[in-house]
């Protein structure tokens, strides 16, 4: 295979059209990764996999056909073409499809998604820093190290259809993290977790480890608190993991054409408090998820989702947007090859407030502090209520952190983000999320007796 | 495939590598997804490719290659060989595993009807045909319905001289409904499949699921939310399914025990009421757990996790069976041939007992029956929540009304103690676990009755 992804996609495109597709998408991965995982204190594997596939969406009139291959050679690739099309034409037609999406004017330039010492590190590298990780982590004979993972990515996406998109883009990434129980006097807590992402450097390992053990320690030595209400603080890992069965769903716009959200027909209206300010930033500098363009090959771009409290967008892709009567944000998703596109948020940015960690818990006087959930993806994402184990999660007084177990909190995401009354000044990107902790006044607090 | 890969061993064993395997994967997907009457995706493509794990003393190296010549091969054991000798140099407690005899199997999917030999259109004509099913209430606000059917075979080589060429096959459908009235908003779920082909609506009705998804829509959306507290319920074998599977099994799977799961210091030691018997059998007719060799290439069995109470063995794979002094049980599985095998459940049942399903209820003055989840997550340190998407008051003895909303959450081996009664009926449930990786899974189980558990519910 000489030919570089952007011309194998561009070649297939006009096969397609060739062999009776009204309109054809080709999309190409190309990736690398590397990665040491570790498994009960011990560095469990190293391994190195190269992976590469094409996806070709194919229209017949209004019929939508899908194929995937992940061979290359030509004619594993024109098996999957009229794969796509056969199907398409066994298919029903879809009355709102109006069409691939047009190419863009001009596609942004992106900054910090890539890195020559993140594409270019070795494993032996790797080995070693996971090493050094195990070793600071155990260095506490009360940590266990469940699972760890030093991972890195690169990659080459290439997109061409029929109507002249004709785009690549180069990305990596680098993930460190580890999840660790820490067990004192017969007491272990529950899984705790720390990790680092970045696409442009190689985060520090004595950072992550020295934050992950500090907090796993904290978690030792519960108290018993009453049930009741209580101010809870979400650290940006517990914002992740909630907002993503919740408030992720309500933005996509597929889900409100498809009255599947508590947010159509609320463009203009306050939802949040205005505190709360959200912007869809697929350009975000060294965001997890910033590229040149989506998965349609539609430029990325910085959409506000709320302004001050008040919902201003939500996000589409090219065939929802149509759909809405709107047009495309930039928010194709393909999670690989052999996905077709969804709609999705690329970096959610949640506007920093203006307290330091400390002072927030300070004033809060008593209250919860929660860095995970279980069950998140059982909250009910139409009307945003939840109910689920915080944990790990500390109990607050006067600024001091005492672990707490089996702790529920249940409410309404959607009511609770009206509410919200402060945000740290710093936050991080640990998942789809940039986040500040957020503190939520009054929120319902379960314990079993 | 078989001469190829004797070649490779052969390759690998020069390398004076501890062992070495290489495991082939073919999976054809098809998917459809109907959005609201809108055939939305249509979807169907292979990926072909080969995993290879080499141990090189007491270090693992793992690589992956999507071409499956001779020469990519020994280019991708060279890659897993090196990354294992790298490793080699740090590690300080080396991996052993079990050794096993050589042998040759050939192990073919036995199917009433071939997903291959179904025309596509036929499959969007059924699903279309439930689709419109969902949408005859008013209430009914949006559906989405996915169908997929997996057409794999596998095939296995290891430097014992272990060849084993195996077909899995198997279809699932989900289905989704979102429904409003007035300011209520509530959806549910409902998820199955099969093992035997193309068989779904052999199985069911396709009237009889739709009623049944729909009638449990209404009830979300006009029954009353719980109350919050401690109390008795009476669980349904689908709850029954996913509690032994996210609240116990996760704890038992031999790599999260031996981490310090819950049960990390209980082998041997009784956890659970003596009604509690507890298995992952991969021989259970008609789970997706149901296999014969698992991706390490070693025969299943089943395994016995709780027996009248007591943890008897944890599932392991080849690693954990000589750490742990457990035979082989065969729970090792990779999601496809990009990834190493970890340990994964099968299916994963409680036994049934002796009770009647109508006793469990009569000696409750006030509790609830639970019947069917939305969602459910455990720690390894034994706390769990299951989120509810169909469940009753119970008042007197007698199934009340629907409750909404609800959830359960609290200590599995707390509420392993307080399970009281166990009915002597059975379902085993079809489904998909995520543990990094995805699996589809089995579990199921009878009626049980728990004498105290935390209902939340948001009001």
């Amino acid at each position: 295979m000489s030919a570089s992804i952007i011309e194998i996609a561009s070649i297939t495109v006009k096969h397609a059209l060739s062999r009776g597709a009204d309109e054809a998408e080709v999309f190409i991965v190309k990736s690398k990764n590397n990665s040491v995982e570790l498994e009960n204190n011990t560095i469990k594997l190293a391994h190195t996999t190269e992976d590469r596939g094409l996806g070709v969406r194919v229209l017949v009139g209004k019929k939508i056909g899908f194929s995937y291959t992940n061979k290359l050679d030509k004619q594993s690739i024109e098996k999957t073409v009229e794969k796509a099309l056969s199907i398409a034409r066994s298919g029903k037609e879809d009355p709102y499809i109006r069409g691939l999406p047009l190419p863009a004017e001009k596609y942004p330039r992106v900054e910090g998604t890539y890195s020559l010492e993140i594409a270019n590190i070795g494993l032996d590298d790797l080995v070693e820093k996971a090493s050094r990780m195990l070793n600071i982590l155990t260095h506490d004979k009360r940590i266990v190290v469940v699972w760890g993972s030093i991972t890195t990515s690169s990659w080459n996406v290439a997109i061409a259809n029929s109507n002249g998109v004709y785009q690549q883009d180069f990305g990596t990434i680098a993930f460190i993290g580890a999840e660790v129980v820490a067990r004192e006097n017969g007491d272990v807590t529950p899984g705790i977790s720390e990790w680092d992402i970045s696409r442009t450097s190689f985060p520090s390992i004595e950072k992550l480890a020295l934050r992950l053990k500090e907090k796993a320690i904290s978690n030792l030595k519960p108290v018993k608190i009453d049930e009741g209400s209580l101010p809870v603080i979400l650290t940006e890992y517990a914002v992740n993991s909630l907002f993503a069965y919740t408030f992720i769903e309500a933005i996509k716009g597929d889900n409100v054409v498809r009255e599947r959200s508590p947010y159509k027909d609320k463009i203009n209206t306050k939802v949040a408090s205005e505190k709360i300010t959200i912007i869809d930033d697929g350009l975000l500098k060294n965001g997890l998820n910033t590229s040149i363009f989506d998965g349609e090959g539609i430029p990325r771009r910085k959409t506000t989702i709320i302004e001050q409290g008040v919902l201003k967008n939500l996000i589409y892709d090219h065939y929802w947007g149509l759909r809405a009567g709107k047009e495309s944000t930039g928010n194709a998703s393909r999670s690989d090859y052999a996905s077709m596109p969804r709609v999705a948020p690329s970096n959610l940015v949640i506007a920093p407030g203006t307290y330091n960690k400390n002072e927030l818990l300070k004033e809060t006087g008593k209250g919860l502090l929660v860095d995970g959930f279980q069950g998140a993806h059982s909250s009910n994402p139409e009307t945003g209520e939840f109910s689920v184990v915080a944990t790990p999660a500390w109990y607050i007084e006067n600024g001091e952190l005492k672990a707490v177990r089996g702790v529920m909190i249940a409410g309404n995401l959607y009511k609770l983000l009206e509410k919200v009354d402060a945000l740290t000044k710093t936050s991080r990107q640990v998942g789809t999320i940039k986040s500040p902790w957020i503190r939520f006044p009054n929120v319902r607090v379960i314990v079993k007796k | 495939m078989q001469d190829v890969f004797n070649k490779l061993m052969d390759y690998a064993r020069s390398l004076e590598v501890d062992f070495a395997d290489a495991r082939m994967e073919r999976v054809e997907k098809t998917l459809i997804s109907i959005q609201d009457g809108v055939l939305k995706e249509l979807k169907a493509g292979i990926e072909e490719g080969v995993a290879i794990r080499v141990l090189y003393r007491g270090a693992w190296g793992f690589a992956s290659s999507s071409e499956i010549s001779f020469e990519s091969l020994k280019k991708a054991l060279d890659t897993a060989y090196a990354a294992a000798r790298t490793l080699s140099y740090h590690v300080k407690k080396p991996a052993r595993i079990v050794e096993l005899p050589s042998k040759t199997d050939i192990v073919r999917a036995v199917l009433k009807r071939d997903p291959r030999d179904v025309p596509v259109d036929v499959k969007i004509k059924d699903y279309l045909e439930y689709e419109k099913m969902l949408r005859g209430k008013e209430y009914v606000k949006s559906t989405t319905v996915y169908y997929a059917d997996i057409v794999g075979t596998t095939f296995y080589a290891s430097t014992e001289d272990r060849y084993i060429e195996q077909e899995k096959i198997i279809t699932w459908m989900y289905t989704w409904l979102t429904g409003r009235i007035n300011d209520i908003i509530a959806s549910v779920r409902d998820e199955r499949g099969a093992v035997d082909g193309y068989t779904i609506w052999d199985k069911w009705d396709k009237n009889e699921i739709a009623r049944k998804v729909i009638d449990r829509l209404e009830k979300q959306l006009k029954a009353k939310t719980p109350k919050g507290g401690v109390y008795p319920a009476v669980l349904a074998p689908e709850i029954v399914g996913v509690f032994v599977h996210e609240a116990f099994g996760h704890l038992a799977e031999a790599d999260l025990t031996t981490s310090g799961s819950a049960i990390s210091d209980k082998l041997g030691k009784e956890i659970a009421s003596p009604l509690v018997n507890i298995v992952d059998d991969p021989t259970l007719p008609g789970g997706f757990g149901t296999f014969k060799y698992d991706d390490e290439g070693v025969e299943t069995r089943k395994a016995v996790l709780i027996e009248k109470g007591i943890v008897k063995e944890l599932m392991v794979d080849r690693q954990y069976s000589v750490l742990l002094g457990i035979k082989p049980t065969g729970n090792a599985r990779a999601e496809s041939f990009k990834v190493p095998p970890l340990i994964r459940m099968r299916n994963t049942v409680m036994l049934p007992g002796d009770y009647s399903k109508e006793e469990l209820f009569e000696d409750i003055d006030y509790g609830y029956y639970l019947v069917s989840f939305r969602g459910g997550q455990a720690n390894l340190d034994g706390t769990f929540q299951v989120g509810v998407q169909e469940a009753y008051e119970i008042v007197n003895g007698e199934i009340g009304e629907p409750v909404r909303n609800m959830s359960i959450s609290g200590n599995t081996l707390d509420t392993l103690k307080e399970v009281d009664a166990v009915a002597k009926d059975f379902e085993l449930e079809l489904g998909r676990c995520g543990k990094g990786q995805l699996a589809y899974v089995s579990d199921g189980g009878p009626h049980i009755r728990v004498r105290k558990i935390v209902i939340g519910g948001a009001r």
